[in-house]
């Protein structure tokens, strides 16, 4: 696949304009739940969720949720949708949540083949932080394998058979307000993260900015696609190929105003990415050129 | 979870080997894990799980799976089970009281009386010895406890059946027995258990070298009723036996056909 006509968007603004509205989109998609606890707030990753409502396996028969226990530790549930009853749970010490993966609340971290899922807490800060995560199987909520990274990462996406789990790498950019960040691969089997970061060959040099408001993927799981708010304004479409460790942007100019950026929702057909804000149709991007129609 | 459920299994095979022995095994005890009990509409799931040093208490929606409220105890703290059939206790028929408690082989038994709208806890009390959950009342504020009157575990186990009023956490004095045969001693194991929305909680106990027995409680006005069944070896096949409270009557059935009904005014068996 080689888009055409997709553009790189990236463009710097204050520290404090950046914040602002980061902290503004977050708090206007986020909302506010007691169940729910984002952590590592507003930025690139919505950082990791508590309680319900989970992720839900692919069949919607298993929800798996993550639920703090006691001070230091963590309870990983999977649940029965249908009749409500606790299948499995392991006690894991030290804090852990399923992933968020978009400030709309959807999640991520079980893979489309259903044999890994992924609970991670994000780090707080720059200088030394560590990011665990810990990968178990599903099925039966062993673990599989405990994976620490130096540096401050947020869980982005897996490939479909879990193999590989795509991160975004903050950085403290020039301004140290922490939005500047690379996409990086982690292989789950080694732990190791590929060396540099998946970015849109076609625009290598440019930096990623914008805030997740909204994921949706392909019914394969090859492609996730994140509908991100640039810091400056506008939005943009974040393409990533989940197998072929491949990305691309794709700018796309919408029609609302930015507190409703929040509302808009993507839908993956067989050919296009539609984007939705109630019953409008804002957009439509083919899949295989990221050509955007309105 | 599954250390704590294997030592619940592990203890409750000891108790199953103890009960057959003597012919009294008067409660199963807290359950962690699942199922849970569920609420009368069938709506809510409550469920303990162990994590940690603590103990998670979750309200599930049966549809959906999502957790609606949680809360995190200290220590290990369990629903109740109340019979061997895996009959669940602990929740008030309307769903606004729930009970837990901590496993009876320790020192003391801890219970804790929760608002199961929000899982706040209401009230908590610490027994000395070995004591188990056998029913609430409709409000909650009475809670009916097995006590064990020997060493927990041993031989011909003695037990009492007492009340415990939560507004006051304190016991009401004397055991609940049925006052038409106030010597007779409590012994048998609880197969299975069915209530009726007025606050009476039945209980059918299986006796080694006895005929079994319905135990009538009636929660509210602390009183009780030991009705005996006309069942013959029965032993084989009891702990199939199905119990259902039908306007004023208790219905037990096998297989799908009731087999003995008693009328729950007189207490009369046919």
């Amino acid at each position: 696949m080689d888009p055409r006509g997709a553009e790189r968007c990236i463009e710097s603004v204050c520290k404090e304009e950046k914040m602002k509205r980061a902290l503004l989109l977050g708090l206007l998609v986020a909302g506010v739940s007691v169940l729910v606890e984002a952590a590592s707030g507003a930025g690139p990753s919505p950082g990791v969720a508590l309680g319900s409502p989970g992720v839900v396996s692919r069949d919607g028969k298993v929800r798996y949720v993550a639920m703090q226990a006691g001070r230091s530790g963590t309870l990983v549930e999977s649940i029965t949708t249908r009749g409500g009853t606790v299948r499995h749970a392991r006690f894991l010490k030290g804090r852990f949540g399923v992933p968020l993966v978009a400030y709309d609340r959807s999640t991520g971290g079980l893979s489309h083949d259903g044999r890994r899922l992924v609970v991670y807490w994000p780090a707080s800060g720059l200088g030394h932080a560590k990011t665990r995560f810990v990968v178990l199987n599903p099925r039966t909520l062993r673990v599989r394998s405990r994976l620490t990274l130096s540096g401050n990462f947020g869980f982005d996406a897996l490939s479909p058979d879990g193999s590989l789990m795509y991160l975004i790498q903050l950085k403290g950019g020039s301004n140290g307000s922490g939005l500047n960040y690379d996409v990086r691969a982690l292989d789950v089997s080694t732990g190791h993260l590929y060396p540099g970061s998946i970015v849109d060959r076609r625009e290598p040099e440019e930096k990623m900015t914008g805030i997740p408001m909204t994921r949706s993927g392909s019914a394969d799981a090859n492609w996730a696609y994140t509908l991100y708010s640039r810091p400056s304004g506008g939005a943009f479409v974040h393409a990533l190929h989940t197998t072929a460790r491949e990305a691309f942007c794709i700018d796309v100019p919408l029609a609302v105003r930015d507190e409703q950026l929040g509302r808009v929702r993507m839908r993956v057909t067989a050919d296009a990415l539609v984007l939705r804000l109630g019953r409008k149709t804002l957009a439509t991007i083919d899949r295989r050129t990221f050509e955007v129609k309105h | 979870m599954r250390r704590t459920l294997a030592l619940a299994t592990m203890l409750g095979a000891v108790w199953a080997g103890v009960a057959a022995a003597d012919g009294g095994g008067p409660s199963p005890g807290p359950s962690l894990g699942p199922p849970g009990v569920l609420d009368h509409a069938r709506s809510i799931r409550y469920v303990t799980l162990s994590a940690g040093k603590a103990t998670l208490v979750e309200a599930v929606g049966t549809r959906g799976g999502k957790i609606l409220r949680w809360t995190s105890l200290r220590g290990m703290l369990g629903l109740p089970m109340v019979a061997w059939d895996g009959s669940m206790g602990g929740l008030t028929r309307d769903g606004t009281h729930l009970v837990v408690a901590s496993p009876f082989f320790a020192r003391s038994t801890r219970f804790a009386l929760l608002d199961a709208g929000t899982l706040k806890v209401l009230a908590h009390t610490r027994l000395p010895g070995s004591w188990a959950f056998d029913a609430l009342s409709p409000d909650g504020s009475t809670m009916y406890l097995i006590q064990y009157l020997g060493r927990y575990g041993s031989v011909s186990q003695p037990y009492a059946v007492r009340a415990l009023n939560w507004d006051t956490d304190r016991l009401y004095p004397d055991a609940i027995v049925d006052k038409r045969e106030p010597d007779e001693k409590m012994n048998g194991q609880p197969i299975t258990r069915a209530g009726s929305p007025n606050g009476w909680a039945y209980t059918l106990y299986q006796r080694l070298g006895k005929r079994p027995f319905v135990h009538a409680l009636d929660t509210v006005h602390r009183r009780a009723f030991c009705v005996d069944l006309p069942w013959r070896d029965s032993v084989d096949w009891i702990a199939t036996v199905k119990m259902r409270v039908r306007g004023e009557t208790l219905e037990l059935s096998r297989g799908g056909r009731t087999i003995t009904r008693m009328d729950r005014k007189t207490l009369e068996v046919s």
